[in-house]
C-alpha cells in the first residue's frame, strides 16, 4: 500500500485541499454561468377549472377540472369533470403529455374514462392554451365535436 | 370517510403492503439480491407505475387520497426510528481498516460524483426543475443525490459474501462509513440551501446545525455513558428506559428540524452518539428494528412507490435523460473510487470491486429522493429517474462483485482464514465436508466422518457451520454483531473437534464458520470450492414436510455437486460391523464405496453386503467398477466381507430385521428401501424410522468418479 497516504501528513493535507478546493471552484463555476445563463421554467403544477364558452353545439358547457403536474418542461395532466374530482374515490390518472414552452402548452392524450363534454362522451383531447397572468386561455378539441371549444382558467387555483 | 372507515382502509392497506412487501422481497433473494430491493419495488408495483397502471379504480380503492396522510406519518416514523437503528450501528470500529485510504477513497468517491451530479444540473435544470428552485440548490441536491453510497446494503452485502474480514471488506465498510457521515452532511447543506434558496441564506441553519452537533457529541454523549455504565449495573434495558430513549430520538429529531435541516438528522445523530456498549446497542437495537423494518419501512415504500411513476418516462427523449442520470451516478462513483483507489496503491480487482461496492446506494438514496421531492428541489420526472438510478445501481452490484471477484478468490483475500485452511488444499485427495448446526448434539455426525476419512494423512474433514442471515437490515446482521456471532461458533465447533479429538492427533479437522443468505446454496458452493469428495450431513424433520430428505436436507440433495450421505444417529458408538443393502443402483454403489472404505480403514471391521432378490432366479450382480475394486482388495480385507444372498418381497422388512445385529446400515437413496426422495409421504422414510441402527443415507452426485475407495487404494498404508 501507498505510504503517501499518512492522512495528517503534510503531502495528504496538500492533496485534500487540492481535491476540496477544486470541487468548490468547480461547484461556483457551474453555480454562477447556472444561475447567470439558465433557466428553469415558470411554475404551472396545480389544477385549474376551465370554464368553457358556449356555442351553438354546446349551449350550456360545464366547467372542467385540468389537473397539471408539472416537470419542468414536461407536462402531463389530466382533463376531468369539476363533479367528478370532488369524489374521494375518483382518480384521475395522468393520460394527457405535452411541453410547457412558456407562454404555450399544448397537450394531447385521453381524456378521463366516461367524461361527458356538452353531452358527448369523450375519448382524445388536444389542449392548445396560452399561459398568462396565472390563466390559461386557448382551445379544447375532441374529435366528437365539429367545432374546438375555447376556455379560460379562473384565477382560482386548486393546489395539488 | 369516517374516522373508524379512515382506520380500516390504513389498516387494508398496510395488510397488503407488508404482504406484498415480504413476497417480493424473498423473490429478489432468491435472484441473489437484497431483500430491500424487493421491497423498494414492491412499494412501486403498488403505485401507479403498475397497479395504477393495470387497475386504476383498484389501486384507488387501496390507497383512497384520504388515507394518504395518516401513511405519510407512519412511513416519517418508520424512517426517524430506521435513521436512529443506522446511527446505532455506526460502530468506530469500522474505522479501523486502513483509515488513512479509506478517508482519501471515500472522500474522492464523493467529490467525483458530486462535481459530476452540479455539472449534469447545466443540462437537466432547464429540462426537468421549475423557476421556483434555485440553480444552487437542485446543483447541490442532484450531487449529493449522486454522492450517496449505502451503508446499510452495502455492509449486508460484505456480510453476505463472507468478506468483513477483508482486506477489501474492512476498507469497503470504512469508506461507506466516513461516506455515509460525509454524504449526510452535504445533504444537510443541500435541505439548508434549498430552504432558503441561497448559500447566504444557510449560513444560520449551518451554524445551529454544528452547535447541535457539538453539544451531542459533548453533553449527551457523557450523559449516554452514564446510562451504558447503568445498563451494565442492572444488566437490562427496562420499559422505561426504552421510552426514555425514544423521547429523546424524537425530540433529537424534531431539533434538527426545528434548525432547519430534517427530521431524519436529529434520529441518525442520536444513534450515532450513543454509547457503542455491545448489551445495551443490541438489546436496544433488537426491541426497536421488528417493529420498524417490518411493519412501518415498507409503509414508506409504499408511500415512495407511490409517487414513483415509471409511466412519466413516455419518450426516447426522457429515457436518454434517465440514461444520463445513471450513467452519471455510475460513471462518478465507479470511477472516483476506483481512481482514488489505485492512488492508494491498491490492485485493479479489488479497486474495480470497491468501486462497485461504493456505487450501491439503494434505501439510503430513497430517503434522499423523498427528501428532495418534499422539498419540491426535484420534480416528480426526475425522482422516478432517481429511483431508476438507485434500483439499477443496487441490482448491479452483486452481480459484478461476482463477475470481478469470484468466491474462490474472495477466499483467498480473507485476511482471517481458518487454520490450515489453504495449506489443507494442496495436500488432501479426500475431503469430508460436514456442515453442522449444533454442535453440541452432533458429535456422531463428527465421529463418523472421522472413521470414513480414516487416520489417513491426506484424508481430511471440514466442519462447517454457518451462519444464517435471515433478517433485513437486522442488527444482528451487521458486520460487528456476524463477526461476534463467528467467534462464538468457532469456539463450540473447537470444544466439538476437543471432546472428539484427543490433543495431538494429526487428522486434518478444518473448522468452518460462513455467513449464508440461503444455507442449501452456500453449503453446495463451499462443497463445490473445497473439492469435497462427500458431503456428510445430519439428518433432522423438517417442520412442514414429511419426507425425512425432504426440507433443507432435500435442497441440498438436489443442488450438492458432490456426493451426499444423510445420517441418522442413533447413538453410534462402535463401529464394527457394518451392513449395506444392495440392489444394482447409482446410490447403492456409493453407499458400498462408503462401507468399503470404512473396512479399509479400520483391521477389526466387518462389513455384510446383503443382496436382495424377489426370487431365487433373479439376478443381483454387483457393477462392474465395484467389482473391479473388490478385484483389488487384499485377501485380509476381503475376509472381512460377507456378501449373502436373501429372497424377499419385503426388502424394508428384510433390512429393518438385518439391522438388528450392526452398528451402521448405508443405504442408497433408491426406491427399494423407501428412500427415493421424490417419494412423499409415510412410507419414504420407513427404513429410516423403523431401522434398528444408525443410518447413513447415500446419494452419488457422479457415475464417473468414484474417490471413496481408490483414494484409499492408492494413499499410504495407514499409520500404525
Amino acid at each position: 500500500m501507498c505510504s503517501f497516504m499518512n492522512h495528517f501528513s503534510k503531502k495528504s493535507l496538500i492533496f485534500y485541499a487540492c481535491a476540496i478546493g477544486s470541487v468548490l471552484v468547480l461547484f461556483s463555476g457551474v453555480s454562477r454561468y447556472g444561475r447567470a445563463n439558465l433557466s428553469a421554467p415558470s411554475l404551472i403544477d396545480g389544477a385549474y377549472v376551465l370554464d368553457i364558452d358556449a356555442n351553438q353545439e354546446c349551449p350550456n358547457p360545464e366547467p372542467l377540472l385540468l389537473k397539471v403536474q408539472q416537470s419542468g418542461i414536461y407536462v402531463n395532466a389530466a382533463l376531468v369533470s369539476v363533479k367528478n374530482a370532488e369524489r374521494s374515490d375518483f382518480v384521475a390518472p395522468l393520460t394527457l403529455d405535452g411541453q410547457w414552452q412558456a407562454p404555450e402548452l399544448k397537450l394531447a392524450g385521453k381524456a378521463a374514462p366516461g367524461l361527458e363534454v356538452c353531452g358527448q362522451v369523450v375519448g382524445r383531447v388536444a389542449i392548445a392554451t396560452q399561459y398568462q397572468s396565472e390563466t390559461f386561455t386557448g382551445e379544447l378539441t375532441f374529435p366528437e365535436l365539429r367545432d374546438p371549444l375555447v376556455f379560460r382558467s379562473t384565477q382560482e387555483q386548486i393546489g395539488e | 370517510m369516517s374516522q373508524t372507515e379512515n382506520v380500516i382502509h390504513v389498516l387494508e392497506a398496510i395488510v397488503i403492503v407488508i404482504g406484498l412487501s415480504r413476497l417480493v422481497g424473498y423473490g429478489f433473494e432468491r435472484i441473489k439480491q437484497p431483500l430491500v430491493i424487493g421491497e423498494i419495488v414492491a412499494g412501486i408495483m403498488l403505485g401507479p407505475s403498475l397497479l395504477g397502471w393495470l387497475l386504476p379504480a383498484g389501486q384507488a380503492a387501496l390507497f383512497p387520497a384520504e388515507i394518504m396522510p395518516s401513511l405519510n406519518v407512519m412511513s416519517q416514523i418508520g424512517l426517524i426510528f430506521f435513521m436512529f437503528l443506522i446511527g446505532l450501528e455506526l460502530n468506530p470500529k469500522y474505522l479501523k481498516g486502513n483509515i488513512d485510504i479509506a478517508i482519501l477513497i471515500s472522500h474522492v468517491s464523493i467529490l467525483v460524483p458530486f462535481s459530476m451530479g452540479s455539472v449534469l444540473a447545466l443540462l437537466l435544470y432547464p429540462r426537468l426543475s421549475n423557476g421556483e428552485v434555485s440553480f444552487t440548490a437542485f446543483a447541490l441536491f442532484l450531487g449529493a443525490a449522486m454522492a450517496i453510497t449505502a451503508f446499510p446494503v452495502l455492509a449486508r452485502i460484505i456480510t453476505e459474501n463472507n468478506l468483513q474480514k477483508s482486506r477489501l471488506g474492512t476498507l469497503a465498510l470504512t469508506c461507506a462509513a466516513v461516506d455515509d457521515v460525509t454524504a449526510w452532511c452535504l445533504l444537510a447543506l443541500a435541505i439548508a440551501v434549498t430552504r432558503t434558496n441561497s448559500i447566504l441564506g444557510a449560513v444560520p441553519t449551518i451554524i445551529w446545525s454544528l452547535v447541535y452537533i457539538v453539544l451531542m457529541v459533548t453533553l449527551m454523549q457523557r450523559f449516554l455513558k452514564k446510562l451504558a455504565k447503568y445498563y451494565e449495573r442492572t444488566g437490562k434495558l427496562s420499559q422505561l428506559l426504552v421510552a426514555g430513549i425514544y423521547i429523546v430520538v424524537v425530540i433529537s429529531a424534531l431539533m434538527t428540524e426545528i434548525i432547519g435541516i430534517h427530521f431524519i438528522f436529529g434520529a441518525f445523530l442520536f444513534g450515532a452518539v450513543m454509547p457503542k456498549n455491545v448489551g445495551l446497542t443490541r438489546e436496544l437495537a433488537e426491541k426497536t428494528e421488528d417493529f420498524v423494518l417490518v411493519f412501518l419501512l415498507p409503509v414508506f415504500f409504499a408511500y415512495s412507490g407511490l409517487k414513483t411513476q415509471v409511466g412519466l418516462l413516455n419518450s426516447p427523449g426522457k429515457w436518454l435523460l434517465c440514461l444520463a442520470v445513471i450513467g452519471v451516478a455510475i460513471l462518478g462513483k465507479y470511477v472516483g473510487t476506483y481512481v482514488a483507489a489505485r492512488v492508494s496503491g491498491i490492485e485493479h480487482r479489488e479497486s474495480s470491486a470497491l468501486g462497485w461496492l461504493m456505487n450501491t446506494r439503494g434505501l439510503t438514496e430513497l430517503i434522499v429522493l423523498n427528501i428532495g421531492l418534499e422539498l419540491k428541489v426535484i420534480t416528480p420526472l426526475l425522482f422516478t429517474m432517481l429511483v431508476i438510478m438507485a434500483l439499477v445501481t443496487t441490482f448491479m452490484t452483486s452481480p459484478l462483485l461476482e463477475r470481478i471477484y469470484p468466491k474462490r478468490l474472495m477466499r483467498l483475500d480473507v485476511v482471517d482464514t481458518e487454520p490450515s485452511d489453504d495449506a489443507s488444499a494442496a495436500v488432501m485427495p479426500y475431503r469430508v465436508l460436514v456442515p453442522v448446526v449444533n454442535p453440541k448434539s452432533q458429535k456422531g455426525l463428527l465421529k463418523l466422518a472421522l472413521e470414513i476419512a480414516g487416520e489417513r494423512p491426506l484424508a481430511g474433514v471440514n466442519l462447517l457451520n454457518l451462519v444464517e442471515m435471515q433478517e433485513n437490515y437486522a442488527f444482528s446482521t451487521t458486520p460487528t454483531e456476524i463477526d461476534r456471532l463467528i467467534e462464538k461458533r468457532r469456539d463450540s465447533l473447537q470444544q466439538l473437534i476437543d471432546s472428539e479429538v484427543s490433543p495431538g492427533n494429526s487428522r486434518a479437522i478444518v473448522p468452518m464458520v460462513r455467513v449464508a443468505n440461503d444455507v442449501a446454496r452456500e453449503t453446495s458452493e463451499i462443497a463445490q470450492v473445497e473439492r469435497t469428495n462427500l458431503l456428510l450431513m445430519g439428518w433432522h424433520r423438517p417442520v412442514f414436510d414429511q419426507n425425512r430428505l425432504g426440507g433443507r436436507v432435500g435442497q441440498i440433495l438436489s443442488s450438492a455437486p458432490t456426493d451426499v450421505a444423510v445420517f441418522v444417529d442413533r447413538n453410534l458408538s462402535n463401529l464394527d460391523q457394518v451392513l449395506v443393502p444392495y440392489v444394482a443402483s447409482l446410490h447403492n454403489d456409493l453407499a458400498l464405496e462408503l462401507a468399503l472404505r470404512l473396512v479399509l480403514n479400520s483391521p477389526t471391521r466387518h462389513l455384510k453386503v446383503l443382496r436382495l432378490v424377489p426370487d431365487s432366479q433373479s439376478d443381483c450382480e454387483f457393477s462392474r467398477e465395484f467389482s473391479a475394486l473388490m478385484a483389488q482388495m487384499l485377501p485380509s480385507v476381503k475376509a472381512r466381507i460377507d456378501t449373502p444372498i436373501q429372497v424377499t418381497h419385503d426388502p424394508i422388512a428384510a433390512v429393518v430385521e438385518a439391522s438388528r445385529s450392526v452398528d451402521l446400515t448405508i443405504a442408497g437413496a433408491s426406491r427399494e428401501w423407501g428412500l427415493e426422495r421424490q417419494t412423499l409421504g409415510r412410507y419414504a422414510d420407513a427404513l429410516a424410522t423403523q431401522c434398528y441402527s444408525s443410518l447413513l443415507i447415500t446419494r452419488k452426485y457422479s457415475q464417473v468418479t468414484s474417490p471413496h475407495v481408490a483414494s484409499v487404494l492408492t494413499a499410504p498404508v495407514p499409520l500404525p
